[in-house]
């Protein structure tokens, strides 16, 4: 049986975060739940734990966040065997039309940000040679596609930041990994969708398409599970205290995409991937693409 | 919570639900807002416990597997309390530990009429209702026992490779129903089954096998592992995903990180390069525990 352990998790506040949180704190875990806007989030976070789950503000773009977040939970707690780098946004939009700006932030979040929590969490694993690194990734940071190009530069750059890790982080054995959760039905889906100003100000030359992109992904998100089962997964990663892989894809159609892609050439995955028309990503897309046309 | 207020709640049986996946499975899709017919073999025993919390969603009924009066009879039930039957999760299994040259016949007919012959009853069981529906989903719950094998426990994963080959057999067959068959691939958690001592061969616990200390050093092996793993929650998650998922499902459905790493490499070596790495493992548990005991203590010539 897995002992308590001390985790940390940003962007605790709703959807995979906050459920795993919440699991964690099921299982018996401490668990130092970080997110922008504790006072507003908080609450109905901690509720029913509040022994086992402390909310922390932290921003992943402030580093004097991150660095009182980290000194706190030490304080507090005296370490942090598990970092799960939760935390990130979603970018909709065609490449030709990403501004620098739109670029820089969701690389700011996505993966300076993640690198940021690392810097201030991996001082205290590497004093006592032991801790966990789990980065929430995205089928997005192993396969690329129309109309979410920033995102999934965004994510392929954290899978190789957690390779490179693993790498460096291993004489101390510091255990790093990344999970890809496919398509899950947590808020990144719904409300306020995160796109570039040409696709909310309706301007966009790939407009019909990436619009039909967003309902088709939020359809197949609301017929699908909730963030119960990425949170048990995640929490198992905590618990095991068997080596783990550097990859781990969750839910049937991760697991199903990084399977094929894995077993195609370039050529075999990219005829297959275009010839997709159902509903979601990237069906959505290429069908409005063959029935409007574009541009 | 959230996805139990969108769907429509399900009607399921999950079998062997006394404890371990079973238990969880049956908990956790109550807690989604599903009709869950929890079957065992002793429900005066199992029962309580698995109820508890979930009264109005959880029902239990005695079967036995091994019996078709059992299946039937618990199929009838859940059509008589919920009209119908949307999924079965088929749970229920036996272990069995010991070297295959000493499995005598009786050992290997239990180990088949449970994971084989039983499952395939409740299948039956289940299926003239989901003929009459339209639809329906067969999920069992398998290992990947069910698509390696290994020394130590050869008939427990023949029963799972018998089991493989049925259910593939049997999504062909239902595919033109609208009946979905699937099967959970588990990997390494932690289940009151590895702490099981009756789970072994009669030579075992007798301590009269030619392969006693290579058999208890795998058992203990795997006691040892298991503590190294988290308890079946996600296991319970990924089987309520699968009976609430509205796409296709896989056939496959792996669960474990241990599936993900072993899965692709069976997939892609050649079956020597496979047995080379498999007999050069020397971790605790499968399948490293056997191959270091033989290399400690070399097998002496029977006299």
């Amino acid at each position: 049986m897995a002992d308590s352990q001390v985790v940390l998790i940003t962007g605790a506040s709703q959807g995979f975060g906050a459920a795993t949180a919440r699991e964690l704190a099921e299982r018996g875990h401490t668990v130092i739940a970080t997110m922008r806007n504790p006072d507003r989030d908080a609450p109905a976070l901690v509720e029913g734990y509040a022994d086992r789950i402390y909310p922390q503000r932290l921003d992943v773009t402030d580093a004097d966040t991150i660095s009182a977040a980290v000194s706190t939970a030490l304080d507090q707690h005296g370490r942090i065997d598990a970092l799960i780098n939760n935390a990130g946004v979603s970018l909709f939009g065609a490449v030709e039309e990403i501004t620098d700006e739109e670029l820089h932030h969701i690389l700011d979040v996505n993966v300076v940000g993640v690198m940021r929590v690392i810097g201030a969490v991996a001082p205290g694993m590497r004093a006592r040679c032991s801790g966990k690194i789990i980065n929430v990734s995205s089928v997005a940071g192993l396969i690329g596609g129309p109309a979410v190009g920033g995102y999934c530069a965004s994510k392929f750059a954290l899978e190789a930041i957690t390779e490179a890790l693993r790498y460096e982080l291993q004489p101390w054995s510091i255990q790093v990994v990344a999970v890809e959760p496919g398509v899950v039905n947590t808020e990144m889906l719904h409300g306020n969708i995160s796109a570039i100003a040409s696709v909310r100000e309706g301007r966009s030359k790939y407009q019909g398409p990436i619009n039909a992109l967003i309902e088709g992904l939020q359809a197949v998100a609301n017929r699908r599970q909730g963030p119960r089962s990425v949170a048990s997964q995640l929490a198992d990663l905590v618990e095991i205290a068997e080596p783990l892989p550097l990859r781990v894809p969750i839910g049937d159609d991760a697991i199903r995409i990084s399977q094929q892609r894995d077993l195609m050439t370039d050529d075999e995955w990219e005829g297959f991937l275009t010839s997709l028309r159902d509903e979601g990503f990237p069906g959505s897309y290429f069908r409005a693409v063959e029935e409007q046309g574009i541009g | 919570m959230e996805v139990a207020e969108k769907l429509a709640p399900r009607v399921v049986i999950v079998t062997g639900a006394s404890r371990g996946v079973g238990r969880e499975t049956a908990r956790e899709l109550a807690f989604r807002g599903h009709q869950v017919v929890a079957t065992m073999r002793n429900p005066d025993r199992d029962g309580p416990a698995v109820v508890q919390g979930f009264e109005s969603n959880i029902q239990i009924a005695a079967c036995d597997i091994t019996s078709r009066d059992a299946t039937e009879a618990a199929a009838a039930f859940t059509l008589e309390q919920h009209g119908r039957i949307d999924a079965l999760v088929n749970n229920a299994a036996l272990l069995l530990i010991g070297a295959i040259e000493e499995v005598v016949d009786h050992e290997i007919h239990n180990l088949f009429n449970t994971n084989l012959t039983g499952q395939m009853r409740m299948a039956q069981a289940v299926l003239p209702a989901m003929r009459r529906q339209q639809g329906g989903k067969i999920i069992t719950v398998s290992s990947l026992a069910g698509r390696i094998a290994g020394p130590a426990f050869g008939s427990y994963c023949a029963s799972k490779w018998a089991l493989e080959g049925l259910m593939q057999a049997l999504r062909y067959e239902l595919a033109p129903l609208g009946i979905e068959v699937s099967l959970i691939t588990m990997g390494a958690y932690r289940t009151e089954m590895q702490f099981k001592s009756t789970f072994t061969t009669q030579k075992l616990q007798d301590g009269t096998s030619a392969y006693q200390a290579p058999c208890e050093a795998f058992i203990e092996g795997e006691k040892v592992r298991a503590n190294l793993n988290p308890g079946v929650r996600t296991v319970a998650c990924n089987i309520a995903d699968a009976v609430e998922f509205p796409d296709p499902l896989a056939l496959h459905i792996p669960v474990g990180f241990d599936v993900h790493r072993v899965m692709p490499l069976r997939e892609r070596m050649s079956y020597d390069e496979f047995e080379a790495m498999i007999s050069g493992m020397r971790n605790e548990g499968f399948p490293g525990s056997w191959f270091g005991t033989i290399e400690e203590n070399p097998p002496v010539p029977a006299q």
